[in-house]
């Protein structure tokens, strides 16, 4: 589970990129985060992966706090970023060993893991290669792929379906599906509403760095009745009530 | 051609004027000058950038001193021949092969491995204008260079035999376009190198040897000109400068045609004869700059398309294979091999931060092969390390450990490893932030990996002194400590550097290492903090066991205090950055 309370990001000390959010993510859960671009949702997932400290609240991965207990809290999740530059001239199984490493994985259940899902993704075949060599789709997988090997309780995945293959990307959702059913977290940031309405169990929407909604597809849909329309349209009028609220 | 212009512009903006400085390194001596200019920093955090007007200055006062003396000595020595128009054939000729080799360098950064390639193909731009913007913008990188070689050469001997105005102006336009020449030369010799190479399996392969190749030229080049600054017998200078320019004027014209006229324009600046020479040189130039366009065109831009791309094998790895690669190791462990597996593998890398540890130890000893015993300096000080140092138990041993260490140090410092081990990291340094290893275990294993580095050197460093004085054993015990102590202290000190100013937003490799002023932070630093703790042992004598501790002792004190500071900040400096 993930725990937001409060947080928020400015950057060089002008407006907040995030304000004071909070979020419960519960254990057993696919929780979507949605919101247009620079909306605040990859400042968020800085926060929470500890890659920025917020500058107000806290912030608890799995019961631990990932500014005072890094380590802890770090061990606990798998994250996949959007952009998944990875050290191009490593080959792809010695960044998965590599993260065997970090992460403590005893060394047959490590064989097991990578045997097994590099078979799923389909890159068993590219294991041996530079990561250089590897498509922005093929890159995802393996960070994806190093995500996994560990077998954090909590997944936080930027965009994930960016750069996937329709294969990969069901593959993908299955295995949300599987980690959610064995009582763990999955946290996924995205903008496609298709994604957010077939997978997730709850959403939130960001915009400007306030959280506009929180709840179930069911609840938004109850929320936004009037509209009696799709998804798309109720995101398109939450965003734009905001964007008129500024004005 | 507008457009030619505006686009060498953008491209000089986009690069930095730093590169001009990057090969620099091919004399392995020099501190990559230009690569000052262009060191960048996260825009995150900008930084005050040091005063480049003072810097450079400061680093070529004493080459363009050393030459304009040198020049000067030689005037007197061939005026007694009155061969001394000989020394500017010399000048255009050195500076023509310097621009030449420095030029396959800057080729290969800027027409292959700058990857604008793909940027600029797209806009509505023809071929040549390309072409042009990237010839252009190396002749501006190649200027550095030319006028550290030519100007003092060319001063000197106009104001040594009264030249008037017309030499000037002549010396400025052939140092504006003594480039072309060898830089079309070079670029076409690149260019065939690389459209045949299409087909060599690995690039990364290819770029290595290339660099290797240039890493020895530039050896012999160093070697070579260490020689020739030792012959003082005239009847030798009379056949290397006398008879028709001079042997050095006849090879260079011969190899890079057109360069001979430049220097007879300028040895018979003010005749009628003179300008004729000097047209005839800007002809060979216009035509040698169109034939580099002609040819360009059907090699250039098939060449590049490939450079850059790596091939997969696509195949499964055998069980012994996928065994061997799944081996559970501790995790510092194999942080430290990432680290050497990166390096070792991007050309650029193992060429400026992995292969100096080995090559430098010998690149010092050159003098002491050049010079043989005709320099009595050196032959005294052998004789004297040999007979003296280690039996009086007088101050010799402090000053001699003091030298070995100060050699050490030189080496060491030079690799850059700890200085731009979060550079080399580049977009990919997120990842620090979020595994499970404490920062400072991370900095501990990239300041080791520098260490491991550059222990290569001083060791090396030590069989040569072992093999040239053979000192007694306690010595070679205490030059095994200094090896230690010289391998950590530069590493400990650039880290410090790189943790503050990391240059992590780079679409480049040479970027990271080449362009990076930690790098030169990081030497200078710990040249002067070595200098300060050998510098004594000349001046006050002081005795060996006090000097010993004072040799080894200030540096350790340094170290320990930087990886203090390390520890107390590291965390905090890493986790301000913006990835």
């Amino acid at each position: 589970m993930i725990s937001i309370q409060k947080a928020s990001k400015s950057y060089g000390g002008g407006v907040k990129a995030v304000d004071g959010i909070s979020l419960e993510v519960r254990a057993g859960e696919i929780f979507g985060f949605l919101g247009p671009n620079g909306a605040g949702k990859t400042t968020t997932i800085k926060m929470i992966t500890g890659i920025l400290h917020p500058d107000e609240g806290t912030i608890l991965v799995d019961g631990k706090d990932i500014v005072k207990e890094p380590i802890e809290a770090k061990m606990r999740f798998g994250f996949v970023p959007d952009d998944p530059n990875l050290f191009p001239r490593l080959k792809g199984i010695e960044y998965l060993n590599w993260i065997g490493d970090l992460y403590g994985v005893e060394q047959g259940v490590r064989r097991e893991r990578i045997a097994v899902l590099s078979e799923r993704f389909g890159l068993a075949k590219a294991l041996p290669d530079r990561i250089q060599s590897y498509s922005h789709g093929m890159r995802q997988k393996l960070v994806l792929l190093g995500a996994l090997v560990h077998e954090p309780p909590v997944w936080i995945l930027d965009e994930p379906m960016t750069g996937l293959d329709p294969r990969s990307a069901f593959e993908l959702k299955e295995m949300m599906r599987q980690h959610a059913g064995k009582g763990h977290t999955v946290f996924f940031s995205t903008h496609v509403l298709d994604v957010a309405e077939k997978v997730c169990d709850r959403v939130a929407i960001i915009d400007k760095g306030r959280i506009l909604f929180c709840g179930t597809i069911a609840e938004m849909r109850e929320h936004f009745a009037a509209a009696g329309s799709s998804l798309e349209s109720m995101f398109l009028e939450l965003t734009s009530d905001s964007a008129d609220e500024a004005k | 051609m507008k457009k030619l212009f505006h686009l060498a512009w953008v491209m000089l903006r986009a690069y930095g004027l730093g590169m001009g400085g990057d090969t620099r390194r091919a004399d392995l001596r020099a501190p990559k000058p230009g690569s000052a200019a262009a060191a960048g920093t996260s825009p995150a955090r900008p930084r005050k950038r040091f005063p480049i007007a003072i810097l450079f200055p400061l680093l070529f006062a004493p080459i363009a001193v050393s030459l304009a003396a040198f020049a000067n000595i030689l005037y007197d020595a061939l005026s007694t021949f009155g061969l001394q128009a000989a020394i500017i054939g010399m000048a255009t000729g050195a500076g023509a092969v310097v621009v030449f080799f420095f030029g396959v360098f800057y080729v290969l950064s800027i027409f292959y491995f700058s990857s604008d390639i793909e940027k600029l193909l797209p806009l509505p731009l023809r071929p040549y204008e390309i072409l042009g913007a990237k010839f252009l913008v190396t002749t501006v990188y190649e200027y550095i260079g030319a006028l550290l070689i030519v100007a003092p050469l060319y001063v000197t001997y106009g104001l040594r035999s009264g030249a008037g105005i017309v030499f000037y102006l002549y010396a400025t336009v052939v140092y504006l376009l003594l480039p072309v020449i060898p830089l079309a030369m070079a670029s076409l010799i690149v260019m065939v190198v690389m459209r045949f190479t299409r087909f060599a399996r690995n690039r990364d392969v290819f770029n290595i040897i290339v660099s290797l190749l240039i890493l020895v030229l530039a050896l012999g080049f160093n070697f070579g000109v260490q020689k020739l600054v030792q012959v003082q017998d005239p009847s030798f200078v009379l056949k290397l400068f006398g008879e028709d320019g001079g042997k050095i004027a006849q090879v260079t014209s011969s190899l890079l045609p057109g360069t001979g006229f430049a220097a007879r324009a300028l040895a018979t600046a003010g005749s009628l004869e003179s300008l004729g020479y000097l047209l005839l040189f800007i002809a060979i130039c216009a035509a040698a700059f169109a034939l580099f366009l002609f040819v360009g065109n059907f090699l250039y831009f098939p060449g590049v398309l490939d450079a850059g791309t790596s091939s997969s094998r696509s195949r499964r790895l055998s069980k012994d294979e996928f065994a061997r690669g799944t081996v559970s190791a501790p995790a510092v462990v194999t942080y430290v091999k990432k680290e050497l597996r990166i390096l070792v593998r991007t050309p650029i890398f193992l060429l400026n931060n992995v292969l100096f540890n080995f090559i430098f130890p010998f690149f010092l000893l050159i003098p002491f092969l050049a010079g043989g015993t005709e320099d009595k300096d050196l032959a005294g000080l052998l004789e004297l390390l040999e007979s003296d140092v280690f039996s009086q138990g007088t101050t010799y041993a402090a000053q001699a450990l003091a030298v070995v260490f100060g050699i050490m140090v030189f080496a060491s410092a030079t690799n850059g490893i700890a200085a731009s081990a979060l550079s080399r990291d580049g977009s990919s340094a997120w990842f620090m932030k979020t595994i499970p290893m404490s920062y400072t275990t991370q900095i501990a294993c990239k300041v080791a990996t520098g260490v491991l580095l550059s222990l290569c050197a001083t060791l090396i460093t030590i069989v040569m002194v072992a093999v040239l004085i053979s000192p007694p054993l306690w010595f070679i015990a205490l030059l095994l400590l200094a090896a230690a102590i010289g391998a950590v202290l530069p590493n400990v000190v650039g880290i410090v550097f790189d943790l503050q100013w990391p240059k992590l937003h780079w679409d480049n490799e040479q970027k990271a290492v080449k362009q990076n002023l930690n790098v030169i932070y990081q030497m200078f630093l710990s040249w002067a903090i070595v200098a300060l703790a050998v510098v004594p042992i000349f001046v006050w004598k002081i005795p060996t066991a006090l000097g010993i501790l004072i040799v080894l002792g200030v540096p350790v004190l340094v170290s320990l205090a930087a990886w203090a500071l390390v520890r107390a900040k590291g965390a905090a400096w890493i986790l301000a950055l913006d990835m």
